[in-house]
């Protein structure tokens, strides 16, 4: 009881002082509360740096998203039809950008985006972006596949369905929550990305990791709570939609 | 245009004659036809991969059968043997090491299973479980590409002739076993394939359910041109079904032929001990048409007889059921006469008031020592000195533990191997 008192705690702590961060006229220690509060922050959005950096981030993380997405299912499939050793080698290898820290990622990736010419720009970043979501994503569809009765794709074959029609008709509408799960984890990943959007991006891509970044070090914290707060939304909304998702197909038997 | 269609022509009561063992049937334009098939056994434990690591040394070898328009073929034989590899293969989800795959004339050995106008059921009926059953059935005129006011069309016909013409909108799901059996086949229709493959659609399933489905698959096969491959472990199965029977023993077909066929002319050893309804007794020739055994001196059918030349010693196997028991066989049999004459055939019986006289008979003595009462098919456990045999009897006079009874057999029921 008591363990479960200091999770609840130490999880909605850190969020309820964003929310009261970002509504605070003033907030001086040793108050425990802000003395006055004000939606300043929050009204100015549309017109601060904040709100173009969550397009940016927006516009990156959804490309990664389905990126990610595309890439890792037929990977994750190939993998599960792997056996023995090579699966293993193979998945190892898928995982490795996601086990490895993110700034050994970034270090070497920044190199590999200015040898192609596009370091520095959205475009790179997004292709950073995606090699650990892809890892992430893969690895998710390599589960999914390897507990996955084939049956079904070989009734579809033997029912004239061509490979692409048996991913259209059958694998995709059978996956509809792993991929959904997918698109979730590979615009989470995009969404929070910070090491990677600050090494091969140079400064020059604002995703709002970077600029609430920026707004902390600058001592800004009010702005910075509403840029932490646009940060989190996400990641309640894919929570919410996973948990909708599973609860909707727990309903049908297998 | 696409429809259903069916065949004006079955070919089911031409079930062809078996010269030999029947595995190459003369006929014109078979609708499969296997020659030389190699097939490699998958040694990884998920079933249905083909990229799975094969194993061709332990795999099905020279397997070679045809099969006519509309006919549907048994296939019956141990677990392991690879019956299941077999029709895998021919549906193109396994892959081959050797041989051809011809299907309606057509080598369609390198074909993917999609191309090759065959349809695969698995043992447990998979249907997609996103699609409502009329969308199942309507799935192989969908990759078609048939309009879908016209593919609707001819899937509710399919319903409606395997009495599910009311469950087009309910989800796979929501449906019984046998529903969900008739789907499969409604569905495995609609591709109007040359072939049907069945993987034992029969196993694992409640007597009910199973006389549904057994059904099920007569109301879907019989105005169809397509032939039809189905895999049992089932006697009743394969002889209810089939209109010729292959028995795969040690990786290969060892014989085809019609039901009665098989079972009165096994053609070796094994297949008759597969089979397991024939009583084996050791014996050695006599002369070119007689064999002494146990039981005395048995007179062997002509066509036995003729494969028998020169051979010494000989396993001996007669049908059960062409073993039959009764109380007394015209008050010949007494206690003193079984004490007497113990396993010596009593008499040799033909033509008596009992049997027609074109049915050769023999006839000894023994003592029942079990009888096991059934639906069909009651039979006694009857010791005949050294020998115990199983014997059918009139279920109307059963013989009771201890009595001492005559049995007869049919001499037609006899058949001899070589050792």
């Amino acid at each position: 009881m008591v363990l479960l008192a200091l999770i609840t705690i130490s999880t909605f702590v850190p969020f309820a002082i964003l929310v009261l961060q970002s509504v605070s006229g003033a907030w001086r220690w040793p108050d425990v509360l802000p003395t006055s509060f004000t939606m300043t922050g929050w009204r100015a959005l549309g017109q601060s740096t904040l709100g173009g950096a969550a397009v940016t981030s927006a516009l990156l993380a959804v490309s990664t998203a389905v990126a990610a997405t595309a890439l890792g299912v037929p990977v994750g499939r190939s993998l599960a039809r792997l056996t023995g050793a090579t699966r293993h080698v193979a998945a190892g290898l898928v995982f490795l950008p996601v086990a490895a820290p993110p700034i050994a990622l970034a270090a070497g990736l920044q190199v590999g985006t200015l040898w192609l010419g596009i370091g520095g720009s959205a475009v790179g970043v997004w292709l950073a972006h995606c090699v650990p979501a892809v890892g992430y994503v893969s690895l998710l569809m390599l589960g999914v596949f390897v507990t996955r009765d084939a049956a079904d794709e070989e009734a579809a074959r033997t029912h004239g369905a061509s490979p692409w029609q048996m991913w259209r008709h059958v694998i995709l509408p059978s996956l509809r929550t792993p991929i959904t799960e997918a698109l979730a984890i590979g615009f989470l990943i995009s969404w929070a990305q910070v090491a990677l959007t600050l090494v091969v991006g140079g400064g020059a891509v604002r995703a709002l990791p970077i600029e609430v970044l920026s707004l902390v070090r600058a001592g800004q914290d009010r702005d910075a709570a509403v840029g932490a707060l646009l940060l989190v939304l996400p990641a309640v909304l894919a929570l919410a939609a996973l948990r909708t998702g599973s609860r909707r197909t727990s309903a049908l038997p297998a | 245009m696409y429809t259903v269609t069916s065949t004006p022509h079955k070919t089911r009561t031409q079930a062809p004659g078996t010269p030999d063992n029947g595995i190459h049937q003369a006929n014109a334009t078979p609708v499969l036809q296997l020659d030389g098939l190699h097939v490699p056994f998958a040694i990884n434990e998920r079933h249905n991969h083909d990229h799975v690591t094969q194993s061709p040394a332990n795999g099905l070898h020279d397997v070679s059968l045809s099969v006519a328009h509309g006919e549907r073929i048994v296939l019956l034989g141990p677990s392991g043997e690879g019956k299941t590899t077999l029709l895998r293969a021919v549906a193109g989800l396994s892959p081959i090491t050797g041989g051809t795959v011809r299907v309606n004339g057509r080598d369609v050995s390198a074909l993917a299973a999609e191309a090759r106008g065959t349809v695969y059921l698995h043992q447990v009926p998979v249907l997609f479980p996103h699609l409502s059953v009329m969308d199942n059935v309507a799935f192989p005129l969908t990759v078609r590409g048939v309009a879908k006011s016209h593919r609707h069309r001819i899937a509710q016909q399919l319903l409606d002739r395997l009495g599910l013409g009311l469950f087009g909108n309910r989800l796979p799901h929501m449906l019984s076993g046998g529903q969900r059996h008739r789907v499969a086949l409604a569905r495995a229709l609609a591709a109007q394939p040359h072939m049907l493959l069945l993987d034992e659609p029969l196993s694992a399933l409640d007597p009910t359910l199973r006389r549904d489905v057994r059904e099920a698959i007569r109301d879907a096969h019989d105005d169809s041109a397509a032939g039809l491959m189905l895999v049992t472990h089932d006697l009743d199965d394969a002889t209810s079904l089939g209109d010729r029977i292959a028995v795969i023993l040690d990786r290969t077909i060892a014989q085809i032929a019609p039901a009665a066929e098989l079972f009165a002319r096994p053609a070796s050893r094994d297949v008759m001990r597969f089979l397991g309804v024939h009583q084996e007794l050791q014996g050695s020739m006599r002369d070119a048409h007689s064999v002494s055994t146990p039981f005395g001196v048995l007179p062997l059918p002509s066509d036995v007889s003729a494969r028998l030349s020169g051979a010494g010693d000989v396993t001996v196997g007669i049908r059960t059921d062409a073993i039959h028991c009764t109380a007394s066989l015209d008050g010949t049999v007494t206690d003193s006469a079984m004490r007497a004459s113990s396993l010596a055939p009593m008499s040799t019986v033909a033509g008596t008031a009992i049997s027609p006289p074109e049915m050769p008979v023999i006839s000894a003595a023994g003592i029942v020592e079990h009888v096991h009462i059934r639906a069909s098919g009651s039979t006694a456990t009857v010791r005949a000195g050294d020998i115990t045999v199983e014997a059918g009897f009139n279920p109307f006079n059963a013989p009771q533990p201890g009595d001492t009874v005559a049995l007869r057999i049919d001499t037609r029921g006899i058949v001899a191997f070589a050792q």
